[in-house]
């Protein structure tokens, strides 16, 4: 695409529409009767994943051990904000491709611990028994390399965790607006200074 | 049928997991690209955009030093960079509306949440060649229009047709 510093004429316009370079087009684009779907190009990606997959075994155990790492630090670290936002990271990524690896119900967990990490107003609080609950059952179904989004046991176990994960944020939601509310009844609270030292005179 | 050459589609794939970009470029490779540049956070990722300058840019969101949002505001940026036109694909395991808002807003022309699939990949590269969306500038935003569609409901201010005819610049018609 042609590198272009984009142009207005009229600097008291509060908007401008720029109709683009449309040099991408006229390169890769090879004319026909009609616009539609490329079937044959996709059927080829589709095989090339599939022979990729052979390798989706192997990486989904590294990313688990990844996951089982950082829950083990951030409950190590009594769940410091760089901790938490490890373990986030690791769920996250395996959220985005346990479903291309095999694995859809891992990855369906694993969106589950990131809502519930997302979703806690003071993370401070969060349950470190339901953050190993749902590293381990990240990690039971890769053991146990369940691919099937319908298997009844692993199923039952997430549905689960989200019913619990579910219930626990909006507890502590609803904790956190009835202390707010609290507060706001309660006649201001003088703050105490801080000296320079930092400390509470 | 009209069908992309992607034997001429450069790319650049910017994603913090290794996995993932293996998987995007076996994608990639298998449309027919063969020019295919990847980098592993925002910061490379907005290096390796402005050494190749691809014709598409495929980014995630969540990434360390800057993430996808931040990298793309910093190539829509109309004051500085040099690829403002650049096509961002955001590929992302976020499929909150509110991420999709904020991607939208940072300037992304296209939105695919993961799990990657060939077809959706293939897709939004088609959309992105084929219907290449106007720009627009306001004082706050610079990227693909929002609005894909125009609604007959809509009742606010209308800035676009109001102005002067200075509002639409074809840049294809400059020399």
């Amino acid at each position: 695409m042609t590198e272009t510093t984009p142009t207005t004429t009229d600097s008291t316009a509060t908007c401008t529409l720029i109709l683009p370079p449309t040099d991408l087009k006229d390169k890769v684009l090879i004319p026909g009767k009609d616009f539609g779907f490329d079937l044959q190009a996709i059927k080829r990606a589709e095989i090339a994943l599939e022979e990729l997959s052979v390798n989706f075994k192997e990486w989904i155990i590294v990313d688990t051990e990844t996951l089982s790492q950082a829950q083990m630090a951030a409950e190590a670290s009594a769940f410091t904000p760089e901790s938490l936002d490890a373990l986030f990271n690791a769920a996250h990524d395996l959220k985005g491709q346990a479903c291309t690896l095999g694995y859809p119900l891992a990855g369906s967990i694993c969106h589950s611990l990131c809502q519930m990490i997302d979703g806690l107003p003071d993370q401070r609080r969060i349950s470190a028994i339901l953050v190993k609950q749902h590293v381990d059952a990240v990690m039971a179904i890769v053991r146990e390399e369940i691919t099937n989004a319908d298997h009844p046991v692993a199923r039952a176990v997430f549905k689960k965790l989200r019913e619990v994960t579910i219930d626990f944020v909006v507890q502590e939601v609803e904790r956190v607006r009835a202390d707010s509310s609290e507060s706001q009844e309660l006649e201001p609270v003088e703050q105490p200074e801080l000296s320079a030292t930092g400390a509470v005179s | 049928m009209a069908k992309i050459d992607f034997e001429k589609l450069r790319f650049v794939v910017v994603d913090d997991n290794t996995h993932m970009r293996r998987i995007v470029r076996t994608l990639l490779r298998a449309f027919g690209s063969r020019e295919i540049y990847e980098a592993e956070d925002g910061a490379s990722g907005l290096e390796a955009v402005d050494a190749y300058s691809p014709d598409i840019l495929i980014a995630d969101i969540k990434m360390p030093i800057f993430d996808g949002i931040e990298l793309t505001q910093m190539i829509r940026n109309p004051e500085g960079p040099k690829h403002p036109f650049l096509p961002i694909i955001v590929l992302t395991a976020y499929s909150e509306k509110k991420h999709v808002i904020q991607a939208r807003d940072a300037g992304a022309t296209e939105f695919l949440c993961k799990p990657v699939s060939a077809s959706a990949l293939f897709r939004r590269i088609q959309n992105v060649i084929e219907n290449p969306r106007p720009v627009i500038r306001t004082r706050n935003f610079f990227g693909p229009d929002r609005r894909r569609y125009i609604n007959p409901n809509f009742g606010g201010e209308e800035r676009r047709v109001a102005d002067s005819s200075s509002y639409v610049v074809d840049l294809n018609s400059l020399s």
